[in-house]
């Protein structure tokens, strides 16, 4: 029912929604299921995205949750969590990978001029293209505001000189939402402007490397005097740190909906593979409580989204939590599963526990260290004041 | 209810417990309607009384009230809770009547109801029971153990004793929870007042994060709770206990850390939170044992319950 584009009425409810999309993929679900066994190459990953994606945009539900202005269909933001947490209970897609337009989009949608995101939105939505988010340097990680990537006006361009460092799936990505220094140097949060840059344009080299788990996610993109039309800033001069901040709410919400639909099934997966005993259960209990707070966490979070709440430094809490469950399933199923699954085995199920449990180490780290988080509960929450 | 009402019943409520110091707050919360108010809005009444009872550490009878009411009796009935650590009916049917293990919460001279193994429950008549005042680490906690075989004085029916597990165990969740975080706030107060090196521990990055830490486990518990009032099931109820249990021994933990010296006297208010904590943590299943339970039914039935959902 929710499935034409023509259809005008009114947004669903969440449980609704959810019904007729199940409904849905069972339905499709030999054409949306992967051409490949097991997790696939980061290729195959990436096609399979794409035809995902490519199915429900066509039949409208990957609009859902998105402004009208920008060729979305309105509605909650619930509802794009709903489209990632189904598409991900039913392993068609790598959760991390159908969360790249949360973390990317919204810059887009709220700062970029309407007519530029109207333009692009939906080739983002519909799988027909891939961006990437530039932010992190090599000397700019955690310190986000210290970025030197450079942006120099030259008439109706701007023309950028620097490199960018874990710029994820870029040799995929014809986008990319850069922020460079606009600023004097020193000039921290200040001093940066965001761009909507073409991935094509002479003078980006895209260099892919290997994370942990062997895939060539990573990249680093190297800027040499690149020229961008200036129509294509987003946020106003010096106003990309707002940008960048504005992605929080939806990378901290929706984006971990789906990584937790991916946990549950992985742990689901866990007890399917192992026999019950006391300490097996005292290891999978801890591994579901864990989960369940983020769970629990999560809901309340975006519910307070979607309810009009500005969300600020408390999702901290629910950034720390991913980080913990994650962490302690993919412990659980080192400790659990028969021993050389992780360490020796070579079919493709073994190797796809080998990948996400070295994967599984990222979760502090990315986003927002571990560490960060607790800096920012620490000052923000708990009112502790400066740090030594 | 809505808001106003919560937050009206809500402020009653606190200024009312916290006017007794942690003292028994049975008639203080008898006079404002707390038997009324737990028959007509029993999933309200027991988020607010049972937080601010954890809040101010307060003594009540409060929680065999719970049970009482979700058994189908009047508040105020006396009860008989399981044995510590367990969740199983207290009573097993004998020829001769009733044999009883458990515990009762300020045991009065008025029959007791038993919930027994066979699914009824059963009045009986305390005085054949032996009953010992349980010191154990939380004397104030006001808690006895019951024990012995005596006759049924009344046959009450069957007993919806899985209701009454699951009411005592949200009633217990809330009042971990609060208590959790009046550990954090009282180690949170200590860092930013004490002064060591020429500045306030809470500057130290190793404190920080403990207190951090600390509140990410009493975030987590709160909103447990929340879930579990959102969409009710046993399952969610057992979650937010191991949660908010958690949430307790973490505060405790690091808050004790953090309050070093002082959180190792009996001069502090600290320790009252943590002696109440550790020992409502046992009471229907213990963090742990509801942990090793929720994992086993994650075996039997190799399925992830979503528990909540959007």
């Amino acid at each position: 029912m929710f499935s034409s584009m023509q259809d005008q009425r009114p947004e669903p409810d969440v449980a609704t929604f959810r019904r007729e999309l199940d409904a849905w993929l069972d339905e499709r679900a030999d054409e949306l299921a992967p051409a490949f066994a097991g997790a696939g190459t980061l290729g195959e990953q990436m096609t399979q995205l794409a035809k995902v994606k490519g199915h429900l945009f066509e039949d409208g539900w990957m609009q859902w949750g998105w402004p009208e202005r920008v060729g979305g269909r309105g509605g909650s933001p619930l509802l794009r969590a709903v489209v990632g947490e189904a598409v991900v209970d039913r392993d068609l897609v790598v959760s991390g990978y159908f969360a790249m337009t949360e973390v990317l989009a919204p810059t887009v949608v709220d700062f970029a001029p309407d007519e530029l995101a109207a333009e692009f939105l939906p080739r983002l939505l519909s799988g027909r293209e891939m961006w990437c988010q530039g932010f992190s340097e090599p000397g700019t990680g955690s310190d986000l505001s210290s970025l030197s990537c450079r942006a120099v006006q030259d008439g109706d361009h701007w023309v950028v000189s620097g490199q960018k460092l874990w710029t994820s799936l870029s040799q995929y990505s014809q986008r990319c939402v850069l922020l460079t220094r606009t600023g004097p140097p020193g000039s921290r949060h200040e001093g940066i402007t965001a761009f909507f840059v073409d991935l094509d344009t002479p003078g980006i080299t895209v260099r892919p490397f290997p994370i942990i788990s062997g895939d060539d996610e990573f990249a680093e993109v190297f800027f040499d005097d690149v020229r961008v039309p200036a129509e294509r800033m987003v946020g106003g001069l010096h106003g990309g740190w707002n940008v960048a901040m504005s992605l929080l709410p939806y990378e901290r919400s929706t984006s971990f909906w789906f990584r937790i639909a991916f946990l549950r099934n992985r742990l689901a997966a866990l007890a399917a593979t192992v026999d019950a005993d006391p300490h097996t259960e005292a290891v999978v209990g801890e591994a579901f409580v864990q989960l369940h707070a983020l769970r629990a966490r999560s809901r309340s979070t975006q519910h307070r989204l979607a309810g009009g709440h500005t969300l600020g430094p408390e999702t901290s809490v629910d950034k720390a939590l991913v980080a913990a469950a994650e962490q302690r399933l993919f412990d659980a199923a080192r400790a659990l599963l028969p021993a050389g699954t992780i360490e020796l085995a070579a079919d493709p199920a073994s190797l796809r526990w080998r990948d996400e449990y070295l994967y599984s180490r990222a979760a502090s780290i990315y986003g927002g260290s571990a560490e960060i988080q607790r800096n920012i509960i620490a000052k923000r929450l708990l009112g502790l004041g400066d740090d030594a | 209810m809505d808001a106003d009402d919560r937050a009206l019943l809500t402020a009653t409520v606190d200024q009312a417990v916290a006017a007794r110091h942690g003292a028994d707050a049975d008639a203080v919360l008898v006079e404002l309607g707390w038997h009324d108010l737990l028959v007509a809005e029993p999933v309200e009444a027991v988020a607010v009384v049972f937080t601010a009872l954890g809040r101010e550490n307060a003594r009540s009878r409060c929680l065999a009230d719970v049970i009482a009411t979700a058994l189908g009796a009047a508040p105020g009935t006396g009860v008989v809770l399981p044995a510590h650590g367990g969740s199983r009916p207290p009573g097993l049917r004998t020829d001769a009547g009733v044999s009883v293990d458990g515990l009762v919460l300020a045991p009065t001279a008025g029959p007791l109801l038993v919930a027994c193994d066979d699914g009824s429950v059963v009045e009986i008549d305390p005085g054949g029971l032996t009953i010992r005042e349980v010191e154990g680490i939380d004397p104030t906690l006001g808690l006895a153990m019951v024990t012995g075989e005596v006759r049924v004085l009344t046959e009450v029916g069957p007993a919806p004793w899985d209701e009454a597990v699951d009411a005592a165990r949200l009633a217990l969740a809330h009042e971990l929870a609060a208590a959790a975080r009046v550990m954090l706030e009282l180690a949170r107060d200590h860092a930013v007042d004490r002064v060591q090196f020429g500045r306030p521990i809470a500057s130290f990055q190793a404190v920080r994060h403990r207190l951090a830490e600390a509140l990410i486990a009493v975030e987590a518990a709160d909103s447990a709770l929340e879930a579990a009032h959102a969409e009710p099931s046993p399952l969610a109820t057992a979650l937010a206990k191991v949660l908010a249990g958690r949430a307790a021994t973490t505060a405790a933990a690091h808050g004790q850390q953090v309050l070093a010296g002082i959180g190792f006297t009996r001069d502090h208010e600290f320790h009252r939170y943590l002696f109440r904590t550790i020992a409502l943590d046992g009471l229907f299943g213990s963090s742990n044992a509801l942990t090793r339970e929720v994992g086993a039914l994650v075996l039997r039935t190799r399925a992830v319950p979503r528990v909540i959902d959007l």
